[in-house]
């Protein structure tokens, strides 16, 4: 092999060698200064060689470098590059009501490291390095959930993660050896062959069973989604960021990366316990986010009801299905950490909490309408981004023909506007405190600013979600 | 039925055996222990396989490396002959008709594997055109022992084998270690020993103070 | 006499005699060490040591045995019994277990006493790594006496010795594997056999001149391994009365002895057979040219040259317990934060180094110059 012949690669080999770097730099550094600006610098590197960078498709054994999972790789590494951001005031003195977070140097390695997983994840060929990527993306969270010094919350956060994760891993685990045993090969390409050839055999259906299962906790789909609310509520604020959105991204592109090629056909049969997923993420997702009062805890059950729309995107055909998923995505993790950078300006000196809110509108009208924009959003009210989302898994699953399916979704998007509603309701209406004006950082207005333009152009202009359709489809 | 049999049937028996206890015993430890038992019944069965380097890595992973973390984990947490409260009766059904359905499935998977799995595996190595399976079949009828230290080696880091999955799994324990020891270390010198029940006991019993904390914090 | 000679000759049979002579040897080692570590302790501390009851007070250990069957057998209250009771047994096995692998000598001619030539119990082609797998449950029994005894020195005892075990169990691991990639076999008999080799022809290609550092390297862990000094933390009486043992009375007590001993003698053969060319010398092909000369009948020839080796083998292990006790009298004992420190920040850097610079020494050293692996 030459090094030419490496190039689709570098993305992988250099986001390692940036987790290394990182986590090096940090044993040398007093205050932790240089792992930060060396891990923005090097995420914003690294997303702009995947933007702009190789265009060449590669396979190694058993990583394919293709253009979706190009695509998913920069979503990753913007939903990072957003998390180092969000976590920056919470690694200073008194950024936080909580407390102050140490160790910004392992957190921003782990964070790397977990984006590596991501990274096999979307570019598995077989099992092995899926199930792999699988663990390396979720096994840093574990700490991650955990990081909160001397917080009771934060422990067990880190500890429901472990275990629900690790019982979560054995599933995947289980279901990919009655896989190997049902196909007699790891490799993605010969169980495609194997699932065309005897789509009725009873050992693959426990492995997609088990799969499915294992997955699913990870996505927190109803109904294994009872670890979410405590963990987003327990885990530092910016792991609740990474948690709702790349490591979402990441468990929607597993499911994606193994029913939408190497298990496609058979995925209709698949249909009914889709659905049935589906509804139940929003039943239960839109419920229990109307009695929240913790924020994290909101985001939490508001994040089960949007993987219950994405799941819609499952019943759809292929390329359609994951443009859908990719948008849907994009759109969400824009408008979460709009959301989750509110947090942290409120979080400052309060908690992060529905009551925190309370006269946000005299404290700072233009972060009042950011946040009204958000639940817009987040509702799926027109002409914002979370619309096209919606719409385009909407119009994934009804090209299918279920409409039944449709009109629920449609019902509980409805009765999702009722509690985003509420959000707003208290920053504006609910009488404020005696708290000051807030006042923003210059880097803080930049990423606001950037993030609510974002929220307007996505819903208003098709040509991004043309071009990520068009990269994902293929 | 030959010995081999015969002691193939009695180790399935143990494995069984201890599996259940496993997961029904009161009292942690003996639970642990219990868990102990089965991993080594496993290397056992690898051994019956001719599978040597199975057995033997999972002798030394297994049970001399991760099985006592783990003891020492429900040593330190857990009280001398404590029980743990036993599960309500429901729960209990609820696991049983649970283990029978899977005992059914695979019951049944066996079975139908046991007759068709032969002729299913030709005709798929046969419609399988990709060059590494053909290969790995090719191999497989050659009588080449893919279990051998050698060979197993020579797979792991050749890039058109497994060389990728492997360097993953580096990266994979390098998380682990460093999440380990940075949630560990989380709460600086304020909490030493505070969170972890046995290292309060340590820190005060042991040199009194110094370089305990230090010592402690060195092996992840 | 025939048909003693077709029950002899059962590979049954020859199996349980083969073992009852491996055990044997171990466990009669034992109070031979035993006395020799009094003596050897007695001479450095300018003292005559055990000299009264036998010649060289050579029966002093008949009369501990028996004093230590006698004592009472104490078992104290709100204990694990059965964790109690096995915790002897589980910390002795290890030691005996790994002795069953050592090829101790050449069996010459007779399949049937050693296959393959080698007088080993067992000898299979996976030896040394069966070795690690067994050192490796070493760590149980302490752990659960330490624990089972329900007495909180005991249980540091045992905490301590684990950690020591593990830690020092990953450098001993570093050092095989630079070993391994040098004789590219884990056969303990082949491995000794590549050593019989000369370098430039007159030194000796024991393992010890080709890989020095993998040879210090395994002797420390060695040292940790066996638990003894300086490395005997778990039993440190200054800071934990007996340390995992404190509860224990008369023969269970005697059996942690017999453990330790017994891993030492153990520990000992293996490092001879790795690296002190185990029953070879230089100058044994000569020796059995001259025997070949000298005696007629193959069967006498074939065993001198077993004792022999076997003699050759057995005097390397005896300096290297010697050499093992001339420590333990000489150095004091590590503190618990510098054992620890030694471990991880010193040796398995350097376990690893070591691995790349056999490497590297392989690649481009020994390939080209044709020594080496």
């Amino acid at each position: 092999m030459t090094l030419a012949e490496f190039t689709p690669l570098l993305p992988d080999l250099l986001l390692l060698a940036l987790a290394l770097a990182v986590l090096k730099i940090d044993l040398w550094s007093e205050d932790g200064e240089a792992g930060f600006h060396l891990t923005w610098i090097g995420l914003a590197g690294l997303a702009l060689l995947l933007a702009f960078g190789s265009r060449s498709d590669a396979v190694f054994a058993d990583y394919h470098i293709t253009a979706a999972s190009r695509v998913w790789k920069l979503l990753f590494t913007l939903a990072t590059l957003a998390t180092v951001f969000l976590s920056r005031p919470y690694f200073r003195a008194g950024g936080n009501a909580r407390g102050t977070l140490a160790k910004s140097g392992a957190f921003f390695g782990l964070l790397l490291l977990c984006m590596q997983g991501m990274f096999a994840l979307v570019s598995a060929g077989n099992l092995i390095v899926f199930y792999l990527g699988l663990e390396l993306a979720t096994m840093p969270i574990y700490a991650l959930a955990a990081y909160q010094p001397r917080d009771a919350d934060s422990a067990e956060a880190g500890s429901k993660y472990v275990l629900m994760g690790g019982f979560s891993s054995a599933l995947t685990l289980f279901g990919i050896s009655f896989l190997y045993g049902a196909t007699g090969s790891l490799g993605f390409p010969a169980l495609e062959a194997a699932v065309r050839a005897a789509p009725a055999d009873p050992a693959l259906w426990g492995g997609i069973f088990f799969l499915l299962g294992g997955l699913g906790f990870k996505l927190a789909m109803a109904p294994l989604h009872m670890w979410a609310p405590d963990v987003y509520q327990g885990a530092p604020t910016p792991v609740m960021a990474f948690l709702s959105v790349a490591s979402k991204a990441a468990a929607v592109a597993a499911l994606a990366t193994l029913f939408l090629s190497p298990l496609n056909a058979v995925r209709p049969d698949l249909a009914p316990c889709f659905a049935a997923a589906a509804v139940l993420s929003m039943v239960a997702g839109n419920l229990g986010a109307m009695r929240q009062k913790d924020l994290r805890r909101f985001v939490a059950y508001s994040s089960v009801a949007q993987v219950g729309y994405m799941l819609l995107a499952m019943l759809g055909e292929g390329d359609g299905s994951r443009a859908a998923l990719v948008y849907n995505l994009v759109t969400y993790g824009v408008t979460g950490f709009a959301l989750y950078f509110i947090m942290g300006v409120i979080g400052k000196e309060g908690p992060e909490t529905m009551s925190g809110l309370r006269g946000l509108s005299r404290r700072h009208p233009g972060l009042a309408v950011l946040l009204v924009l958000c639940m817009f959003s987040l509702a799926g009210v027109p002409p914002l981004a979370g619309f096209l989302g919606k719409f385009m898994l909407f119009s994934a699953a009804a090209a299918e023909g279920h409409y039944l399916l449709v009109g629920i979704a449609v019902a509980n998007a409805v009765v999702s506007f009722y509690y985003y509603m509420l959000v707003v309701k208290e920053a504006y209406i609910a009488p404020p405190g005696e708290a000051a004006a807030i006042r923003l950082r210059p880097l803080q207005i930049m990423v606001l600013w950037g993030l609510g333009l974002a929220l307007l152009v996505l819903g208003v202009c098709p040509a991004p979600a043309d071009w990520l359709a068009r990269a994902a489809g293929n | 039925m030959n010995v081999r049999d015969a002691f193939f049937y009695a180790l399935c028996a143990l494995l069984l055996g201890l599996a259940v206890l496993t997961v029904a015993a009161g009292n942690l430890f003996r639970a642990a222990l219990a868990l102990l038992g089965v991993l080594l019944c496993t290397a056992v069965l690898f051994l019956l396989l001719q599978a040597e380097m199975a057995a033997l890595a999972q002798v030394m992973v297994y049970i001399g490396g991760i099985m006592i973390f783990v003891l020492y984990a429900v040593l330190l947490t857990s009280e001398l002959g404590g029980r743990m409260p036993a599960p309500s009766p429901v729960k209990m059904l609820l696991g049983v008709a649970v283990a029978a359905v899977a005992l059914g499935f695979l019951a049944g998977l066996a079975q139908k594997t046991g007759a068709g799995a032969a002729a299913a595996r030709a005709r798929m190595h046969a419609e399988s055109a990709t060059k590494e399976s053909a290969a790995s079949s090719a191999d497989a009828e050659a009588g080449v022992n893919i279990a051998s230290l050698k060979t197993l080696g020579q797979k792991l880091l050749d890039p058109k084998g497994f060389l990728i999955p492997f360097e993953l799994i580096s990266v994979l324990l390098l998380a682990a270690m460093v999440g380990a020891i940075a949630v560990a270390r989380q709460g600086g010198a304020g909490v030493r020993g505070g969170s972890e029940p046995g290292a309060a006991a340590i820190s005060v019993k042991d040199q009194g103070g110094a370089g305990a904390a230090e010592s402690r914090g060195a092996p992840p | 006499m025939g048909s003693l000679m077709t029950v002899l000759t059962n590979p049954w049979v020859i199996m349980a005699i083969k073992i009852g002579v491996g055990l044997g040897l171990v466990m009669g080692m034992v109070p031979m060490m035993v006395w020799m570590e009094r003596k050897v302790s007695a001479r450095f501390q300018l003292r005559r040591g055990p000299n009264r009851v036998g010649p060289f007070g050579l029966f002093q250990l008949i009369a501990d045995s028996l004093k230590l069957l006698w004592k009472e057998d104490f078992l104290p209250r709100n204990t694990d019994r059965i964790i109690f009771l096995a915790a002897p047994i589980m910390a002795f096995l290890p030691g005996v277990l790994s002795f069953a692998l050592i090829p101790i000598g050449v069996a010459g001619g007779n399949e049937l006493l050693g296959p393959g030539g080698v007088m080993a119990v067992s000898y299979i082609s996976m030896g040394l790594l069966v070795a690690m797998a067994v050192s490796s449950v070493a760590a149980y029994g302490i752990a659960f006496a330490g624990w089972a005894s329900n007495n909180q020195y005991s249980l540091l005892g045992g905490i301590r010795s684990s950690a020591q075990l593990i830690s020092y169990e990953i450098v001993m691991g570093m050092a095989v594997v630079s070993l391994l990639m040098m004789t590219g076999t884990l056969n303990l008999g082949e491995i000794v056999q590549q050593q019989q080799e000369l370098l430039f022809g007159f030194i000796p290609s024991w393992n010890i001149i080709r890989q020095p550092l993998t040879f210090i390297l395994f002797l420390v862990a060695a040292f940790a391994e066996t638990n003894r000094a300086p490395f005997d933390l778990p039993e440190a009486e200054q800071e934990l009365v007996g340390g995992y043992h404190t509860e224990y009375t008369g023969m269970r007590y005697a059996w942690f002895m017999n453990g330790e001993y017994a891993a030492m003698f153990t520990m000992c053969s293996i490092l001879t057979t790795l690296f002190l060319g185990g029953w070879g010398f230089p100058g044994l092909g000569r020796l059995s040219g001259i025997l070949h000369l000298v005696v007629l009948g193959q069967d006498i020839q074939w065993m001198l040259v077993g004792l022999i080796t076997f003699g050759a083998f057995f005097t390397k292990v005896a300096l290297l317990v010697f050499f093992f006790m001339w420590v333990r009298w000489t150095l004091p004992r590590f503190r618990w934060d510098q054992l620890m420190k030694l471990g991880w920040n010193v040796l398995i850097p350097l376990g690893l180094a070591n691995i790349i610079g056999t490497a590297l020494f392989l690649e481009y050293v020994a390939s080209r110059f044709g020594f080496g692996g």
